[in-house]
């Protein structure tokens, strides 16, 4: 009855909170199985919650960038000049060192925000919800899990575009970007719902 | 604006959105099936509706299921009272929502006795227990192997072993 899956670890990783100041933070990251997508939070004392998405169900994965990086970066900027101010004006001194030591902490925290690229949150969407997933926030990492994942959700759910009558005749929805029938991207406009209304 | 490789505004705020859709989001909601009466006396009725015809096994304890008792679970047939022990036992993993991992927290322990000498004399026993006494239990679903709680019983170890030599030092 048991049944064991190996897992794949998928990159990225990231702390699901509530809020900003929400003091139950657990880490997140995304896992590959040969049939789903595993999502594990370890939470305080070492406890995992797993949440597992079938490539069957998968409906979509909704990407928006947002402005981390650069609200980082001006933290950041403010902080490494702010610890050099009083440096520059009391050279000389020892502790001059220590602040220096400070300041090049926070600009090396400004490049790594910086390597790493723009940030974006990343949605998850079935048939009964979506779900934020924390560990794809960056847009290239996001990306790179995405293409990962289409072939394989592509594949789980081949079957189901070429039954006529599938939900209306709804042809509107292009192939999947990798998949087995994908066409170029063409300039199009709002997407638009069989019943004329715009999709999201 | 689906499954474009670049940003698209959205049709109704504006917001920049990459939307990447696949066939699930028109498939249409599947239709349960409901169990046939028995009618006749003869064939296989369901152990726990009389009444109702037999449709397949259990894979787990091979009672007949109607198609009311059937659940099916990545491909195996279980009845209601099989999937509920399995669940509390953890034989169906697909079924686990949360694990502790208690290979990390002794783990954890026996570093943080490392790095903070002065407590050690607390965690170390601690998690050279943890590690005994869960040395059998499941640890997570991703990450299978003992190589955590070799650690820990080994740092935790070394921890007690230090610790008692510096005890019989000073009082000796």
């Amino acid at each position: 009855m048991a049944s064991q899956t190996e897992y794949k670890k998928l990159p990225g990783r990231g702390n699901r909170r509530a809020h900003l100041f929400d003091l139950k933070v657990s880490r997140s990251r995304l896992w590959l199985g040969s049939d789903h997508l595993l999502c594990v939070d370890l939470g305080m004392g070492h406890v995992e919650h797993y949440k597992r998405f079938y490539f069957r169900d998968i409906q979509a994965f909704i990407l928006r960038p947002t402005s981390r990086r650069l609200s980082w970066n001006v933290v950041w900027c403010t902080l490494a000049v702010l610890a050099l101010l009083p440096a520059i004006m009391n050279a000389g001194e020892l502790w001059f060192l220590w602040v220096s030591i400070g300041t090049l902490f926070m600009i090396a925290m400004m490049v790594n925000w910086f390597i790493l690229g723009p940030t974006c949150t990343c949605h998850l969407r079935t048939g009964v919800q979506t779900l934020e997933l924390p560990s794809l926030q960056r847009l290239r990492r996001a990306r790179q899990v995405i293409a990962t994942l289409q072939p394989l959700i592509a594949d789980a759910q081949s079957g189901w575009t070429t039954e006529p009558g599938l939900a209306g005749g709804n042809s509107d929805i292009p192939p999947v970007i990798g998949g087995p029938d994908h066409r170029p991207a063409t300039p199009a406009g709002p997407a638009v719902s069989p019943s004329g209304n715009p999709m999201f | 604006m689906f499954n474009l490789p670049g940003w698209s505004p959205c049709p109704v705020c504006g917001t920049k959105l990459q939307i990447e859709v696949f066939p699930a989001l028109v498939r249409p909601v599947a239709q349960g099936t409901a169990a046939e009466l028995q009618l006749e006396d003869e064939g296989t009725v369901c152990f726990f509706h009389p009444q109702k015809k037999a449709i397949v096994p259990c894979d787990g304890c091979g009672r007949f299921l109607c198609a009311l008792c059937d659940c099916e679970l990545n491909g195996e047939h279980l009845c209601p009272a099989c999937l509920e022990s399995g669940k509390k036992k953890g034989q169906v993993t697909a079924l686990e929502n949360k694990r502790t991992c208690y290979d990390s927290m002794a783990l954890t322990l026996a570093i943080v006795g490392l790095l903070i000498l002065s407590i050690s004399f607390i965690t170390a026993p601690i998690a050279l227990f943890i590690a005994i006494r869960h040395w059998n239990s499941p640890t997570s679903i991703v990450r299978r192997g003992k190589a955590r709680l070799r650690w820990a019983v080994t740092l935790a170890s070394l921890e007690i072993i230090v610790l008692i030599t510096l005890f019989i030092t000073v009082f000796k």
